[in-house]
């Protein structure tokens, strides 16, 4: 597992579109745990906020100043199933640094005696209902600095995202369902308010600029 | 004897028939005769002779061939069989790692003549184009009956000639038969009411590759039709069980010696039918369902898998059964003895959790979080005037997950608490009686061309939480009607974060829906600063 980051870390590198920024983190989430809460706990969840009126910020405060680019859907054997993953560029559009999470461990950076908790939720869904594919998340805690990554202006950060696991021989309906992959990002972070762990929404999610087709999901020759 | 030249000289034969082929046929045994074909100058000096070949085959090995400035090469193959094949000349060259195939489709007596001295001299191109370079010398060369792999048609004959020295010599070609015969795949597997091909091969013993033979092959028979029955080496499968399947085939055997004679082999194969079903094939929701493969023993089970739309289980190995409760519907397959068996399974819908609906709104004081502070007096943007807020706030259960069979894995929501609050607010100039707006406004005032605090105030509310709308409040309460967060986690199977964010994504839809501005409908003859009186 090891030597596939390091091997696509190389490969990424090399080819990487040319911008004004460097490639400042990579991270594979695509074997992120099924279950980022510790196991039998309840989680609670808040966001939203003020509905702005004609003046309305857009992105609302709070959002990340970055946009994102899915660049090719990758493909793993896992057993007799097929795993995707989405690789998608997120790039500091902002004229000032940001910190992102880029932790892969979870369940441990978002433990409730952890100090300044964020995570960023990715979500992947068809393109053509909107049903949702996979998710991944990475997070950060003030205690854990490698988890954080800072992104000068222009620079980019790549990240692997599950995008669902297929049988490649299996002549399901869905299978042909699920042609496009799209992606969003959308920032939490964590606060211990009387005993509760609130998980916050902050701003509004992002969404990639463009789709990618899911081989697996949808080639009419692999579904038999 | 039988003399060509006298049959030249009579007319019998063409005079430019300076080649030929000669049939013999007699009742005997092999060996009985032993023709000879015998060529001698005018002098009677020099002479070319050589034996008769006696043999049809399929395919035939031959030896060296050679050109050069003094010597030609002329290779021979004929149809000796009743019916039309095509056959091939092969000439390899280059250590044999190059080769020069001439194809060509012959009627029973018809010929292939390859002189090779010509080929290369005029480097005639062969079907695909290729050339023999012109300095090759020397190769080997195959003939082959492609159209009958079992016992073959054709006949051989080779010659190379010495033309300074007036030499010339025959070469053997030798028959190539069958070493073994196999029947495959052994074992042959199925699933109940599938059928699937056998192939029947030989194994050459010249190249000691397999061809396949199954054309060839007759009397198909299964030893337990009530497990499989054979047709034309096609298998159905009929009953659970292992049973035996068999065939024979005429082919030439591999005693070259005796120009490889037609021998009859056979061939078996184990064959065996399987079957797996679950039970029930449609479960309720969070049901057990049992999964049993029959017709194979543990061992030979080498994975049981559940997929569905995105998602898959990999199961155990070395097993008959996986059972365990299921929360989605899906295919479950086994491969059991090398063969693959499905089923759909599915699931009923589960009880649905209560719908999210969009909180009662609640009048709050101005700057209550996390509303911002009004000012009066208002500026004139309905910003100013009121504002509201959908403040989204839900629980998950602990996900549940099954610890075993198809499912296993795959967690699911548990329950779904909404405790999310609708607040809106009024600037204090429409609610604080003293404060110099509320004092200015019509009816207040006295001031009968400007409205009244009610006319804002019920503006501004319809604005905010107007119902049916359109209002900030009635688009949340339109985008939890669409998309409702309840729907998701009731129907939602994959990962724990998945079933977050995909909830949160809806409460989130509702947020960017309430965020479009709906229409004002602010009254216009408002009374601002400096609260002018109306006109006289």
């Amino acid at each position: 597992m090891k030597m596939r980051a390091i091997y696509a870390t190389f490969t990424l590198l090399a080819l990487l579109p040319r911008t004004h920024g460097k490639q400042a983190a990579f991270v594979d989430l695509s074997a992120s745990p099924t279950a980022p809460e510790p196991k039998g706990q309840a989680v609670a969840i808040r966001g939203g906020g003020v509905l702005y009126h004609g003046n309305a910020p857009r992105p609302l405060p709070g959002t990340p100043p970055v946009s994102l680019t899915l660049r090719r859907v990758i493909s793993v054997r896992d057993g007799a199933a097929v795993k995707d993953i989405v690789e998608v560029i997120m790039t500091n559009v902002g004229k000032a640094p940001i910190s992102i999470p880029v932790g892969t461990a979870p369940v441990s950076l978002l433990a409730a005696n952890e100090k300044n908790r964020r995570f960023l939720d990715f979500s992947v869904r068809s393109g053509r209902n909107g049903r949702l594919l996979g998710s991944a998340r990475s997070a950060s805690s003030e205690g854990h600095p490698e988890s954080t990554a800072t992104l000068q202006p222009g620079d980019t950060a790549v990240f692997w995202i599950p995008a669902g696991i297929w049988r490649p021989d299996a002549a399901t309906s869905e299978n042909a369902e699920a042609q496009e992959a799209t992606l969003s990002v959308l920032l939490h972070r964590k606060v211990l308010e009387n005993g509760t762990d609130w998980i916050e929404a902050v701003g509004e999610p992002v969404y990639s600029q463009n789709s990618l087709p899911l081989p697996h999901a949808a080639t009419p020759e692999v579904v038999r | 004897m039988l003399d060509l030249a006298k049959a030249t000289a009579t007319g019998q034969l063409p005079l430019d028939a300076y080649w030929g082929t000669v049939i013999l046929k007699y009742q005997g045994r092999s060996g009985d005769l032993v023709p000879i074909a015998t060529s001698f100058d005018v002098t009677g000096r020099y002479g070319l002779q050589t034996p008769f070949s006696e043999g049809l085959s399929r395919l035939w090995k031959g030896s060296m061939w050679h050109v050069d400035g003094r010597r030609n090469s002329l290779i021979l193959t004929g149809n000796g069989g009743t019916e039309p094949t095509r056959a091939t000349v092969t000439l390899f060259y280059n250590k044999g790692k190059a080769s020069y195939p001439i194809e060509r489709r012959l009627e029973p007596g018809e010929q292939i003549w390859a002189d090779v001295g010509e080929i290369i001299r005029n480097q005639i191109p062969d079907k695909d184009g290729k050339t023999i370079p012109p300095d090759t010398m020397m190769g080997s060369y195959e003939l082959r009956d492609l159209d009958h792999p079992g016992v073959g048609h054709l006949y051989e004959g080779k010659l190379v000639i010495d033309k300074t020295w007036g030499h010339g010599y025959y070469g053997c070609a030798t028959c190539c038969g069958t070493e073994e015969t196999a029947m495959n795949p052994d074992p042959l597997g199925g699933p109940i009411t599938t059928g699937a091909w056998n192939d029947f091969e030989a194994r050459d013993a010249c190249t000691d590759s397999w061809e396949d033979v199954t054309g060839e092959a007759t009397d198909w028979t299964s030893d337990n039709a009530g497990v499989v029955t054979i047709a034309r080496g096609y298998t159905n499968f009929v009953g659970v069980g292992s049973t035996y399947g068999s065939a024979q085939v005429q082919l030439e055997s591999d005693r070259h010696l005796q120009e490889c004679p037609v021998m009859t082999y056979g061939g078996q194969n184990t064959q065996n039918t399987l079957a797996m079903t679950c039970s029930p094939s449609t479960v309720a929701w969070g049901g057990s369902v049992s999964c049993t493969v029959r017709g194979a023993s543990a061992s030979q089970v080498t994975g049981w898998n559940f997929s569905a739309s995105g998602l898959a289980v990999n199961g155990p190995t070395g097993t008959l059964t996986w059972t365990g409760p299921m929360v989605a519907s899906g295919t479950v397959t086994a491969t059991a003895a090398g063969v693959t068996l499905s089923t759909s399974v599915t699931v009923d819908a589960r009880s649905a959790f209560q719908a999210v609906t969009v909180p009662t709104p609640q009048l709050v004081p101005s700057g209550t979080a996390p509303m911002p502070v009004l000012t009066s007096p208002p500026s004139g943007a309905e910003g100013t005037f009121g504002q509201s807020a959908y403040v989204y706030s839900f629980t998950l259960g602990p996900p549940g997950a099954a610890s075993s069979g198809p499912n296993a894995g795959l967690y699911y929501a548990t329950s779904l608490t909404d405790a999310s609050s609708y607040p809106w607010e009024l600037n204090p100039g429409l609610t604080n009686t003293g404060d110099p707006f509320y004092l200015h406004q019509g009816q207040n005032a006295g001031y009968g061309c400007y409205a009244t605090v009610s006319q804002i105030v019920a503006a501004v509310q319809a604005h905010e939480i107007g119902m049916p709308g359109p209002s900030h409040y009635s688009e949340v309460a339109a985008a939890l009607a669409g998309d409702n967060p309840a729907t998701f986690a009731t129907t939602y199977v994959g990962t724990s974060s998945g079933i977050q964010s995909g909830v949160e994504a809806a409460y989130n839809a509702a947020v960017l829906a309430g965020n479009v501005e709906p229409r004002t409908d602010l009254p216009t003859n408002i009374d601002y600063p400096p609260y002018p009186e109306c006109p006289q």
